[in-house]
């Protein structure tokens, strides 16, 4: 009895193991099929799967972004990454060099002249003739994903930064809460009596030890006056932080404010982390920050009341910076055309309203930007605007130069704002442009 | 008596001379002598033979990295893209650049304070465990044991060790009373150093314990009981009889720990960053800065060679300074 139960009990074991070797056999077939006829997948109905790498400060929209289009595309299929934001260059360089990367790839717009020039993004130019909005689009997104004449990327997400200021600590100090500084002068005189209020309030905060927050918030300073950071001669980039007067004019402006004690002490340690806290907190009278504060502010100190302002020249006039990210297709991607639909559909009106502006993130469209998102209240129309006439610094080694910590950039304005002796501005700006032609000149 | 005594220095050319010398002077008896010169030749293609993957590795994993670090180092060679021949043009950047400089003076700073240190400790360390006393294996045991673990888990460890907020380190200090509020380590160039330092003598101090004991326990006993017959003193015996005869173990463990800091990349990279303000980097944190972060793989490469360059030259000196005059 135990026998007979036994013997029938070990067959179907044996035929569902076969059963489950057959099934593997035929998706081992399956797998090699979808391999080698990749072209054709959308044919048999299955649709096409790209992978896509985002940086991972943008998991909170970037996610909805790419649900929006899975739902209403059957052919294309986009499959998310998120790269650690810290590591996202490093590892899509590697990934499109060893041809481990992604069909797409958004990438922080500073960065998109490197990639577009080391030739592992596909050409769009031709996809991108047949835009009919290619006009609307933010101009220095555009411009970022041009090289030498060829397109090889397309403005995704929007921002800018521009100058929040707190309107409680204004009206306190007697300034006009709806009178932001108009130029310099107004600048550091609301900085000051701002100061003046004492009980460890400050006029303005700036990160002094990061880099890239400083390309974002100081470079406007030195644009709306009329000023530049990196020139061209003879085809060749070239720096211009130490011979260019407004840069001089600018860390000398930042250099009095401190010595002033219109900053907080923590400016020349910040690495980009307190500055959130220290404007939310109610400790500081202004800083420069992009959209990706506001819902932040909003959160962690809903009494806070604040506004925003464009970043000011020297005697008037603005500027902004435009950050944000270019999406582009890499060179060795096996579905270009299917890529192209999702790059197509990203810039879409209806798309950047419907998801890029909902988040902490500008229209990359200047008629959605300045339209729809706009009409959300002054803070938005402010960035629009912002975003609209906003700039960027375009260099092939713009992290050497400028973001990273050991840039020459980082090293002249911890040197030249919170430095000892007399000519410590004049010094820093001069080894900083040495320092720049130097890293331009190697390799 | 000159060839018998190079003979006996050992290695495969010895066995050459040994069989070549007596066949040569028995010329009357030729086969015996081919057959010991076919012998000879067969047992030294038998050692190339047992050599040959050694050296097929040292050619594979050390020669070819090398050319080609130094064939890179002579051009722009981005992470991306296509390689641009620069001739010297890297190594001419070289003195201009201000964050190399900077990091080389720190780094020689750094093995100038962590070597003496950790010899001091080590030796100290070596003559407790040199004995053979009931428990000192158990000793040996705990102090080499930091050094079995890897450099960037043992940097892990202490970096929540001198955390401000959650650490052990000022937790301790602030209840001994010896701080009044956490130090925070990491914000000053001199107390990061301190806490890497602390690091690496935890971690590698007992392997140049381990290294120093051996070198202790080949001194023979009779010398050391002679040096007291003749009436010297522990510090005199020491100084006069023992550091004198452990000069081979000391070369060995000083050019270990000198190379060992001059290379020093992953308790810096993981503790400090190379911060605060670039004050704490490292040349191989530079090197690495500059090929992975700013994608110039061809400068990495020429300061690497330069760093190369240094370290044979450091390790020259040190190794002739403590040769055997005799």
């Amino acid at each position: 009895m135990r026998a007979a139960a036994a013997v029938p009990g070990r067959w179907p074991r044996a035929a569902g193991l076969r059963r489950t070797l057959a099934l593997l056999a035929a998706l081992c077939a399956l797998a090699a099929a979808a391999g080698c006829g990749t072209g054709t997948e959308a044919e048999r109905g299955r649709p096409v799967r790209l992978t896509m790498w985002a940086r991972s400060d943008q998991a909170s929209f970037m996610g909805k972004v790419v649900r929006g289009f899975n739902r209403t595309h059957r052919s294309v299929h986009v499959d998310l990454t998120l790269i650690p934001t810290g590591n996202y260059v490093q590892k899509l360089g590697v990934g499109v060099a060893g041809g481990s990367g992604p069909d797409l790839a958004s990438i922080d717009l500073v960065y998109v002249p490197f990639f577009a020039s080391s030739g592992v993004l596909a050409d769009l130019s031709s996809r991108v003739r047949s835009l009919p909005h290619l006009n609307r689009l933010s101009r220095a997104h555009v411009r970022q994903g041009t090289y030498r004449g060829q397109r090889y990327a397309l403005p995704f997400t929007g921002d800018a930064s521009v100058l929040y200021y707190n309107t409680e600590l204004f009206a306190k100090a007697g300034l006009d809460p709806d009178q932001p500084p108009r130029n310099w002068r107004e600048f550091a005189d609301a900085a000051r009596r701002i100061s003046a209020l004492g009980k460890g309030r400050y006029g303005y905060h700036f990160s002094g030890r990061c880099g890239g927050c400083n390309v974002f918030t100081l470079s406007p300073f030195v644009w709306a006056s009329g000023g530049r950071l990196v020139g061209r001669a003879g085809g060749a980039e070239r720096p211009a932080v130490g011979t260019d007067p407004e840069v001089y004019r600018a860390l000398r402006m930042y250099r009095t404010l401190w010595r002033q004690g219109a900053m907080p002490p923590q400016a020349a340690a910040d690495t980009g982390s307190q500055s959130l806290s220290l404007f939310g907190g109610g400790r500081v009278g202004m800083y420069a920050s992009g959209a990706f504060a506001l819902s932040e502010l909003h959160h962690s100190y809903p009494k806070l009341k604040f506004k925003v302002a464009p970043i000011p020249g020297r005697r008037g006039g603005s500027s902004s910076f435009t950050g944000g990210d270019d999406i582009a297709i890499t060179s060795n991607s096996a579905h270009k055309d299917a890529a192209w639909r999702f790059l197509r559909w990203a810039v879409r009106a209806d798309v950047q309203r419907r998801y890029v502006g909902q988040s902490d993130v500008v229209p990359v469209r200047t008629d959605v930007a300045l339209g729809p998102y706009s009409r959300r209240g002054a803070t938005y129309a402010v960035l629009a605007r912002a975003l609209a006439h906003g700039r960027t610094v375009r260099s092939r080694q713009e992290n050497a130069l400028f973001n990273a910590s050991t840039s020459p950039w980082s090293t002249m304005i911890a040197r030249a704002v919170f430095g000892p002796g007399r000519g410590a501005v004049r010094g820093a700006t001069r080894s900083a442009q040495a320092d720049m032609v130097n890293i331009l000149s190697r390799g | 008596m000159t060839t018998s005594l190079t003979a006996g220095s050992g290695g495969t050319g010895s066995a050459a001379a040994r069989a070549g010398s007596p066949g040569s002077r028995s010329a009357a008896g030729g086969r015996p002598a081919r057959r010991r010169t076919t012998l000879a030749r067969r047992r030294s293609l038998t050692g190339l033979l047992l050599v040959s993957p050694a050296l097929a590795l040292v050619a594979v994993f050390f020669g070819a990295p090398l050319c080609l670090t130094v064939w890179m180092s002579l051009h722009r060679w981005p992470l991306l893209g296509r390689p641009v021949w620069s001739g010297l043009g890297n190594y001419l950047a070289i003195p201009g650049d201000d964050t190399f400089l900077h990091s080389l003076g720190y780094t020689a700073l750094y093995t100038v304070v962590i070597t003496p240190l950790l010899f001091l400790a080590g030796l100290g360390l070596a003559f407790l465990v040199r004995g053979r006393r009931r428990g000192v294996g158990v000793f040996r045991t705990v102090w080499f044991l930091p050094y079995v673990l890897g450099f960037a888990s043992a940097a892990y460890l202490f970096v929540w060790l001198f955390d401000p907020s959650v650490g052990l380190v000022d937790r301790v200090l602030d209840d001994v009373g010896l701080t009044a509020r956490p130090v925070q380590w990491m914000n000053s160039a001199g107390t990061a150093t301190a806490a890497v330092v602390v690091m690496v003598v935890w971690k590698v101090v007992g392997f140049q314990m381990l290294l120093l004991m051996a070198g202790l326990q080949s001194i023979p006993e009779e010398i050391d009981e002679a040096a007291l017959v003749d009436g010297s003193g522990p510090l005199s015996t020491l100084v006069r009889i023992t550091l004198p005869l452990l000069r081979r173990t000391m070369a060995l463990v000083l050019v270990f720990s000198v190379s060992g800091s001059l290379l020093a990349f992953e308790q810096f990279f993981i503790m400090t960053g190379g911060g605060p303000g670039n004050q704490t980097l490292t040349i191989v944190n530079w090197i690495y800065n500059s090929s992975f972060v700013n994608f110039q793989l061809g400068y990495g490469a020429a300061l690497s060679v330069v760093l190369l360059v240094v370290l044979a030259a450091v390790n020259a000196v040190q190794l002739l300074l403590l040769r055997e005059r005799d």
